[in-house]
């Protein structure tokens, strides 16, 4: 596991929703520091455990630094979507005219961070900002929760879609309104027709200047996706895939596990999380005690096959690590800081 | 009081949400109701769960229970078939480049073309469901907000026109007790717990939604902490004291849970956890023979 602490600039923490990608980020982002690293983690997840981990409160979205005792340095943010997409409108807008029209745009305001696409875009951005900063030597991201980790890959493209050349063509009035009478093509006359009478000729407004508003930075949005995706596909980023020891999710896992090395990313970790401490010889137990046990191992018995059946798919490149379920909450940093010695060694 | 007949089944990611949903599901359609278990993600975990192929069309699983995977887009088209009336114009609409990413940008669209759908039978509008119950495994917590809030905010901005008044009356049938029944699912861990409780709150102060919560993946262990506390100090072995102390934690873990919950007086069921094994349909059933009201 150490390896990939050390060989990497970047580290993606893959992997559906709710099987603890968040405190394994946490965990190998605090290993980092521990040895001597200057680590910044950046999570999207608004999950409290996270925040209350690592001392964060509500109102930091910006890079702070954690009051962890270490050989290095350790930094978290909390990632505000729509922040980051406000900063990089002003970024790249063309003049603050444009910049203050967009941010006036009714639709702008509402659904910003609700684009598909968009929060992946958003952090993607973020961690390319951190990196080309050359302030950290490890930048470990906690991707977006979502039902298929696959998502995360193949949203920035669905993003900078939105914007295609062909639409966004379609909208630019050159500063006046009149967009329906525009509309030479029938069958886009049509269209536009139902839609006005679904929600009412102001609102279409509003869409059309909005796409013609943001769709002027299509270009800047469809380069930093590429630029996005070649950090993400070079050699200094590793993927760490996380699941847990349910068939389902297991399933998915090695779904992801075959895409991303069919795509060529580097995947470098498998982490299973919570595992039942299967006890190997039982012959000292007293019997009651062996009693509660044989229940619970009944219960989990399927994590040794899923265990298994994972083992057989991964190749020798990759680490595996399977983390035992902690007594205690992870709600601390001193419990992140034990659960990251007991593992990460 | 009539018992309602939707329900809508939420919680953080990996607490057992979908699973929860199909053991409602199936619990009602062994009572001899016709039972519809949808879920709404981009892909369809109930296929996986089931080993049948989940498509837009119900697929029966089990005597009565039937399963779909609404994707919104599908929804939508639905809805705008049944409004515009004439399906040459709503495939133009449909298939119209301008038109897709306008959709996609549209505030709440998803949400409300699934919540439409869900309520249609309620609200009279779009094509019948011949249905006693249906049951959505809905968004995870916080975007199961955005879900419950993007009716409303469709109306208020648009205010007018048949999408207005369809979100009006979409909203109205989510906010009535007496056709909605909500369940939040949790772990029985005390930050899940307390997360639970702050959003079952927001429910309430919000939209005056009374929540159940359900606790999943629960042990039944049968022993005190100061038994417990013998296994760890005479174990014999590390991997016999590591048992030990998960039990213990595990224990303590739950006593916390159960406490926090107590106070709210929302606790409603307790289902212990159980690997899957075998036919998916079992396993619902013996999670649903083993759970425990409370």
């Amino acid at each position: 596991m150490f390896s990939l602490l050390s060989s990497h600039k970047l580290i993606l923490s893959v992997g559906t929703g709710g099987v603890g990608k968040t405190t394994v980020s946490a965990s190998l982002a605090v290993a980092a520091a521990m040895a001597g690293k200057k680590v910044l983690v950046v999570t999207i997840d608004p999950s409290k455990r996270l925040k209350t981990a690592l001392g964060l409160d509500d109102l930091g979205t910006d890079i702070t630094k954690v009051n962890l005792e270490a050989k290095g340095e350790l930094y978290a943010s909390l990632l505000d979507p729509k922040k980051i997409f406000d900063s990089f409108i002003k970024k790249n807008a063309k003049n603050p005219e444009l910049c203050e029209k967009i941010f006036a745009n009714k639709l702008y305001q509402n659904i910003s961070s609700l684009l598909a696409g968009s929060q992946e875009f958003t952090s993607l951005e973020f961690v390319l900002e951190a990196y080309e900063s050359n302030r950290f030597d490890l930048i470990i991201l906690d991707t977006p929760p979502s039902q298929h980790a696959i998502d995360f890959l193949r949203a920035p493209q669905r993003f900078y879609h939105l914007f295609d050349d062909k639409v966004v063509s379609w909208f630019q009035t050159n500063g006046d309104i009149g967009f329906l009478a525009k509309i030479v093509h029938s069958g886009t006359k049509k269209a536009t027709a139902v839609l006005e009478r679904l929600v009412g000729k102001g609102f279409l407004t509003e869409i059309y200047e909005f796409f013609s508003l943001v769709g002027s930075l299509a270009g800047t949005i469809q380069r930093r996706s590429i630029e996005a995706q070649n950090l993400l596909s070079s050699p200094e980023a590793a993927f760490c895939l996380v699941s847990s020891f349910d068939p389902i999710k297991t399933v998915e896992a090695k779904e992801l596990y075959r895409l991303l090395k069919r795509e060529g990313y580097s995947l470098r970790a498998v982490v299973m999380n919570r595992a039942f401490p299967f006890i190997e010889n039982t012959d000292s137990m007293p019997k009651d005690f062996l009693a509660v046990y044989n229940d619970l191992a009944e219960r989990f018995k399927e994590q040794k096959l899923l265990q298994r059946s994972m083992l057989e798919e991964i190749a020798g490149d990759v680490a595996y690590l399977s983390i035992p379920e902690q007594d205690f909450e992870i709600s601390s940093l001193e419990a992140l800081k034990t659960l990251s010695q007991s593992i990460f060694i | 009081m009539s018992q309602p007949s939707l329900f809508f089944i939420t919680g953080k990611g990996g607490v057992g949400k979908s699973t929860t949903a199909a053991l409602i599901a199936k619990h009602h359609a062994n009572l001899g109701k016709r039972v519809l278990l949808v879920e709404i993600g981009d892909s369809s975990y109930y296929s996986m769960l089931f080993k049948k192929p989940i498509a837009f069309d119900p697929v029966e699983v089990s005597s009565n229970l039937f399963v779909s995977h609404w994707q919104w887009f599908r929804c939508l088209k639905e809805y705008v078939t049944h409004v515009i009336k004439i399906e040459t114009v709503t495939n133009l609409f449909f298939e119209n480049a301008v038109m897709k990413s306008i959709i996609q940008v549209a505030p709440g669209l998803p949400e409300i073309a699934l919540l439409g759908k869900f309520t249609s039978s309620i609200r009279h509008v779009g094509p019948s469901m011949p249905y006693d119950i249906v049951v959505m495994d809905a968004h995870s917590t916080g975007h199961a907000l955005s879900m419950l809030r993007a009716p409303k905010g469709l109306f208020e901005t648009i205010g007018f026109g048949p999408l207005g008044d369809h979100s009006k009356g979409i909203h109205d049938t989510m906010m009535d007790s007496e056709l909605v029944k909500y369940i939040t699912v949790c772990l029985p861990e005390e930050l899940p717990v307390t997360e639970t409780v702050e959003f079952t709150e927001t429910l309430k102060t919000e939209f005056k939604i009374e929540s159940e919560v359900w606790l999943n993946k629960v042990l039944p262990i049968q022993a005190d902490a100061e038994t417990i506390d013998q296994w760890q100090e005479t174990a014999a072995t590390d991997d016999v004291k590591k048992a030990a102390n998960y039990i213990q934690g595990q224990v303590q873990k739950q006593k916390t849970s159960f406490e926090i919950l107590e106070k709210t007086d929302r606790l409603h069921k307790i289902i212990y956890y159980r690997s899957l094994d075998g036919e998916a349909i079992n396993w619902l059933s013996n999670l649903e023979k083993e759970s425990k009201d409370v």
